[in-house]
């Protein structure tokens, strides 16, 4: 089961150039898009999600052309948009058994137990009966992830889902895709590194439209051991240091910055080799992608 | 200040940088500029006011603020809602903010929007009048402030008295359902409390009550001549002001005191209502466990199952909305209110049986359900987007059309209930009346069989709108516009109900004859209508929002990669389906039966009197003695008149030449005199014809006319089947069976304007009655009486116009068999506008006997090719019957044809009650009539008739 992303293109009327040229292989397992905001990643989640074409470049699933046959991903694909909203005088247990008929499962038994399953599993079962309109932003995150998982999807794509949630509900989240990511393809979109660093086997950074690396967390550090230095520096160092230097961060510590710089050997005195990890990893492409193009 | 002056501008800004905010402008711009442009004023106001007179436009520019409340809602009503809406309220209220400015300046700058959209309506009442296409004579003198005027008296207080209300509502509810109501509610409650209003013995009081004004200067300026009405500027004194300062006063009022309520809380409601407690539950920590496995289906039955779930889903949805509730409150307060009024004709009390009640449900809700389904279709369309749930529903595998299908079923569903709620509502009027025939069965064929069709259709159409137009309002307003033009089609000669959609000719319920002649057309009609929204849909389908397309672009994409082979198929079946069933209705109407749009009819008028006109004063001979067999087939709704006229020269001078009209629908099948006789012209599309007798009719000479004509007109035509040729109590008129004799005056066109257009010279006044040339003037030269107003359009003032009092009028001038009576019952017979006394027997026989009174009672004419009756003419088959008896009917029928929202195609079956003398409905069933001598002259006040001996021969 692969998901093959080739050369997708799309401008918006506005002239925004949300996707330029994305190819992507994303296989079974937990794959993670991580970028800033208005990267792009909601575009291409739509655009997999079949919800909007792109002007050019193909998407294949499984050995058929998504854009082509619509109809056949929507029966595998479980999709949980970034924002949403629900009918706000029906239950949990209502909304959920309406989605599970509209994906197909019109067997009632089955639809009756994996609508149970799915509200214990996102912990909604005490308010399954309530009107959604009461629900918490967390709890209406939940229920949407439930949707998501409704049937029997193949290809699962989530759209920045830890958003709201607190600590623990991301962590079930996470566990609960994580479940049943192992022999489905599974996209979460994200700008919390930690999600990524914890769950997927792939990633793939995207930052205005491109991708800017494509493959694994332990590899992608692996790649910049030995690169990242680091240095406390006053404040009126920074803008010098960041004219010379590829600083890839910068966060205070004790009220003084503490500056990421990406170098092949040590830039100079006083900064010391840091192990990297994953966020270094993205702060490198992200500033080194805004380092090539000023 | 300053503070409540930024709000105030604030607001505005929002306003004007919104599209919404041109396209309520233009919508009322459009609709005013139509209302002159087309003309459409002077079928409402009459044809000799002009088109600029100051009374006009007062009225119109009133009457745009009533149609308009609907929009002073959504901007005044939403003024304070978005604040919350966008959570901007929590930063706002926690700032320096004075509640004075943000209320004040709010209402302000709502306020002035408001005003600055419906001043265009006066814009587009001047440019309408002065379009190029309009006759010069229909612009009066400049008269200054005539435009001014309306803007300052009704436009200015009345837009400031429903944004002081909607505002309030919006600020104490904070809830757009309420604002989204309260449009609706308040116009269809003024229209309800109108009819209640004209009705109150005190019209001060009633003039005072009246928040647009209309009433009080209705009663300043009632005796108004045209002149003045052309001239005059309405003065601002007595009760139209004490009106105007009372409601601006209410308003003020009702704003302070929504000021005073107002609480600067994060709460919604009214009062500190405790906020909706977030529900939250604790996360305990429990390991996932394995999805119990499913296994999605697909094909046919799922499909089905899914469609029914969408149905059951989107019903539960709508019906458990409290908005629902309030619509069917407000269905069952329009049942009850019109019902109340329902039983009493012309003062006299009658039962409230079923097939009255179904024509109250039909007649009131009409305006209910035109407002309704517009917004329902908009609102289920945009169920999900509104929600932001769309892309949930948009990613399964459910088809996009049957989503759409659902949406329509449950409209659908949704009506039926509706409908089942107003029936609720009649039987429970029916009871307190103490009326227990409910007869259910009238209630579910009359209501569910030809109401709730014609509600589905306009459900399609409103989708049909909301998928081309693809923004809520947008296609509301435009399904809204073209059904307000649709009704207005009939006044602009597209009458035919092919190109009319969602007409067809009105089936109406009697106790007689069950649903009468016109089910058949009607359901074809119906099937046409539906196969015309099936086709818009399906090329409405590749346009069909799915997904998150950004830009026309992505949405040409879509739509092309939609046009499959199979959307061509069903395309190409759809046109088929039409194509088939309109060209079969088509060959009824247009083939079988004769079809002529308005203007034709006009036209043939004209060529009418333009051809023959000159033989009106032309002696002809008199009918002295009728001897015709009728016979009747019901079912096929056919009649063959053979007969014999005795003819006399009641002139001094010899008659050279027979002259005779006859009617359009027959098939004439021997017409000859006793005596040699050549036809010297057989005009076949008048249908004029000129026997030059061989011998002149010498003065008191006798001769016979013999006659064998047949209607035996297959199908039906565009207003259904001869509604008078019934099985239980045909109504045959002279005029639609035989021929009249010589040049009828009567026949030609009397309103001035249709006079124009047909470009006849205008038509001479009544001759005084002294006038000796009068005196010597044919019979035939009987002039209608009481015409002023154009006929098929009647305002609501001279709506209840009496028959007995245009009986009256008329009644002196009553003349011989051979005058010219008015051919009011073609195949269209009688009116709906106003009704009979009692209603009463009409079989040929009482048809006959009291065929004098039906003459009198007539006060305008139409001619054999009209197909239209007269707006005032009346059954007038007089005879008396019981009052309150449990049959006697009491159909309601208020509305006139081209009323803004009119009931539909007027042909009636004549609705009687006294049992039939020959009520065994065998065919053919043949009668006999007889007259030995022209009916007496003696009726003058429309008392039963009592003429000359009829012999029923079954």
């Amino acid at each position: 089961m692969q998901l093959t992303v080739r050369d997708l293109c799309k401008t918006y009327p506005n002239g925004v150039r949300a996707l330029k040229r994305v190819s992507l292989q994303i296989s079974t397992g937990m794959f993670g898009l991580l970028g800033p905001n208005g990267a792009g990643k909601s575009t291409l989640m739509r655009t997999l999600a079949t919800l909007q074409d792109p002007d050019s470049g193909s998407v294949e699933f499984d050995a058929f052309d998504v854009l082509a046959h619509k109809e056949r991903l929507r029966e595998v694909l479980g999709y949980l948009p970034q924002e949403f909203g629900l009918y706000p005088n029906l239950s949990a247990e209502t909304i959920l058994d309406h989605f599970a008929v509209l994906k197909g499962v019109t067997d009632r038994r089955e639809r009756a137990a994996q609508v149970r399953a799915l509200l214990e599993q996102t912990n909604l079962a005490p308010a399954a009966r309530q009107a959604v309109g009461g629900y918490s932003g967390g709890m209406k995150q939940r229920l949407g992830i439930a949707i998501a998982l409704l049937g029997r999807p193949r290809l699962v794509i989530v759209d920045e889902p830890t958003a709201g949630l607190d600590p623990t509900e991301r962590h079930r989240f996470l566990d609960l895709l994580a479940e049943i990511g192992q022999d489905i393809v599974v996209i979460l979109s994200t700008h919390i590194v930690e999600d990524v660093h914890e769950l997927c086997e792939n990633f793939a950074i995207i930052s205005h439209g491109e991708v800017l690396y494509s493959g694994s967390p332990t590899a992608a550090v692996a790649g910049l051991r030995g690169q990242i230095w680091r240095r406390m520096v006053t404040r009126a160092e920074l803008p010098e240091l960041q004219r010379a230097l590829h600083v890839i961060a910068t966060r205070f510590v004790a009220g003084r910055p503490l500056v990421h710089v990406h170098h092949p050997e040590s830039p100079g005195p006083g900064f010391e080799p840091v192990e990297p990890d994953l966020e270094d990893v993205y702060f490198f492409h992200i500033t080194g992608r805004t380092r090539r193009t000023p | 200040m300053t503070q409540l002056l930024s709000f105030a501008r604030h607001e505005l800004a929002y306003h004007l940088q919104r599209p919404v905010t041109y396209l309520y402008m233009f919508a009322l711009l459009l609709l005013s500029f139509l209302y002159t442009a087309t003309g459409f004023a002077n079928m409402v106001f009459g044809g000799a006011v002009n088109l600029d007179a100051p009374w006009l436009l007062n009225r119109s520019v009133a009457h745009v603020t009533l149609i308009g409340s609907v929009l002073v809602s959504a901007i005044a009503g939403t003024a304070v809602l978005r604040d919350f809406e966008f959570k901007t309220h929590e930063l706002l209220f926690t700032t320096r903010l004075r509640k004075s400015s943000f209320v004040f300046g709010r209402f302000l700058g709502a306020y002035a929007v408001t005003l600055l959209v419906f001043a265009c309506s006066v814009i587009g009442l001047w440019l309408g009048a002065h379009m190029p296409w309009l006759d010069p004579d229909k612009l009066g003198p400049y008269v200054p402030g005539a435009y001014l005027v309306p803007l300052v008296f009704y436009v200015v207080p009345n837009t400031f008295v429903l944004s002081a209300l909607f505002f309030a509502v919006g600020v104490l509810t904070r809830s757009y359902m309420a604002v989204y109501v309260q449009g609706v509610v308040f116009f269809l409650g003024y229209s309800i409390a109108g009819e209640s209003l004209s009705k109150l013995d005190n019209e001060r009081f009633a003039g005072l009550l009246d928040p647009f004004g209309l009433v009080p200067t209705d009663l300043a300026e009632r005796y108004w001549t045209i002149v003045e009405k052309n001239t005059l500027v309405t003065a601002l004194e007595g009760l139209l002001l004490y009106n105007r300062l009372l409601w601006i006063g209410l308003a003020l009022l009702v704003l302070f005191a929504a000021h005073a309520l107002f609480r600067m809380d994060a709460a919604r409601g009214i009062r500190g209502r405790k906020p909706r407690r977030w529900l939250e539950l604790e996360g305990a920590a429990r390991p996932p466990a394995p999805l119990p496995v499913v296994t999605p289906r697909r094909g046919l039955a799922v499909d089905l199952t899914r469609l029914l779930a969408q149905v059951h889903f989107y019903y539960l949805g709508l019906v458990r909305d409290r908005t629902f509730l309030a619509f069917v409150a407000v269905g069952l307060l329009f049942t009850v209110h019109g019902s109340s009024y329902s039983d009493v004709l012309w003062g006299t009390p009658t039962w409230p049986v079923t097939y009255a009640m179904t024509d109250v449900i039909r007649n009131h809700a009409r305006l209910f359900f035109i407002i309704l389904v517009p917004l329902y279709a908009g609102e289920l369309m945009w169920r999900e987007r509104a929600l932001r749930g769309d892309q949930l529903l948009d990613v399964t595998p459910t088809s996009p059309v049957a989503v759409m299908i659902a949406r329509l079923v449950c409209l659908a569903l949704v009506y039926a209930t509706l409908i089942a709620a107003m029936i609720a509502g009649g039987v429970l009027v029916q009871t307190i009346k103490g009326y227990h025939h409910y007869e259910l069965d009238v209630y579910l064929g009359v209501l569910y069989g030809f109401y709730w069709p014609e509600l589905v259709l306009l459900s399609m159409i409103g989708v049909f709108f909301q998928i081309v137009a693809d923004h809520k309002y947008l296609g509301v307003l435009l399904a809204f516009v073209y059904w307000v033009l649709v009704q207005a089609f009939g006044t602009w000669g597209l009458d035919h109900n092919l190109l009319r959609f969602a007409f067809s000719p009105q089936v109406e319920y009697s106790a007689m004859n069950g649903y009468g002649p016109h089910v058949a057309a009607a359901m074809w009609f119906n099937l046409y209508h539906f196969a015309t929204a099936v086709l818009l849909l399906v090329l409405a389908r590749p346009w069909l929002m799915h997904g998150t397309p950004t830009g026309l672009r992505d949405r040409l994409r879509l739509a092309r990669a939609r046009m499959t082979r199979r959307w061509t198929a069903a395309l190409a079946l759809a046109l088929a389906a039409w194509l088939g069933v309109g060209g079969y209705v088509y060959w009824n109407t247009n083939v079988r039966n004769i079809y002529r749009s308005s203007e034709d009819e006009d036209a043939l008028s004209a060529d009418y009197e333009r051809k023959y006109g000159q033989y009106q004063d032309l002696p002809q001979p008199h009918v002295e003695a009728v001897d015709v067999r009728v016979d009747i087939f019901p079912e096929r709704g056919h009649a063959i008149t053979v007969g014999r006229f005795d003819l006399v020269n009641r002139h001094t001078a010899p008659i050279e030449s027979i002259h005779m009209l006859l009617p359009h629908e027959i098939e004439i099948r021997t017409i000859e005199f006793d005596r040699p006789a050549t036809l010297v012209e057989a005009d076949e599309r008048i249908r004029y014809r000129i026997y030059r007798l061989a011998e002149p009719l010498a003065p008191g000479g006798e001769m016979t006319l013999r006659f064998d004509l047949a209607d035996v007109r297959e199908g039906f035509g565009n207003l259904g089947r001869n509604a008078g040729l019934v099985a239980n109590g045909s109504f045959l008129s002279q005029f639609s069976m035989m021929p009249s004799l010589g040049y009828q005056r009567s026949l030609e066109l009397v309103d001035d304007d249709r006079r124009k257009e047909q470009g006849l010279p205008e038509r001479p006044r009544l001759p005084s009655i002294d006038d000796p040339a009068r005196a010597t003037a044919s019979p035939a030269s009987l002039p209608p009486t009481g015409s002023s107003t154009p006929g098929p359009c009647v305002p609501p003032a001279t709506r209840s116009l009496s028959p007995r009092a245009s009986c009256s009028a008329s009644g002196p001038r009553a003349i011989g068999a051979a005058s010219p009576t008015p051919r009011w019952a073609r195949s269209a017979p009688p009116c709906r506008s106003s009704r009979p006394a009692t209603r009463s027997c009409a079989t040929p026989t009482t048809a006959w006997r009291s065929r004098s009174t039906i003459k009198k009672a007539t006060s305008s004419t139409s001619p054999p090719w009209s197909s239209r009756p007269s707006a005032r003419s009346t059954i007038a088959s007089r005879t008396s019957a019981p009052t309150r008896t449990a049959t006697s009917g009491s159909s309601s029928s208020r509305a006139t044809r081209n009323s803004p929202w009119p009931p539909r195609a007027p042909s009636r079956t004549p609705r009687t009650s006294a049992s039939s003398p020959a009520s065994a409905p065998t065919t053919p069933r043949t009668s006999t009539i007889r007259t030995s001598s022209p009916p007496t002259r003696s009726l003058t006040s429309g008392g039963p008739t009592r003429s000359p001996a009829a012999t029923p021969r079954a």
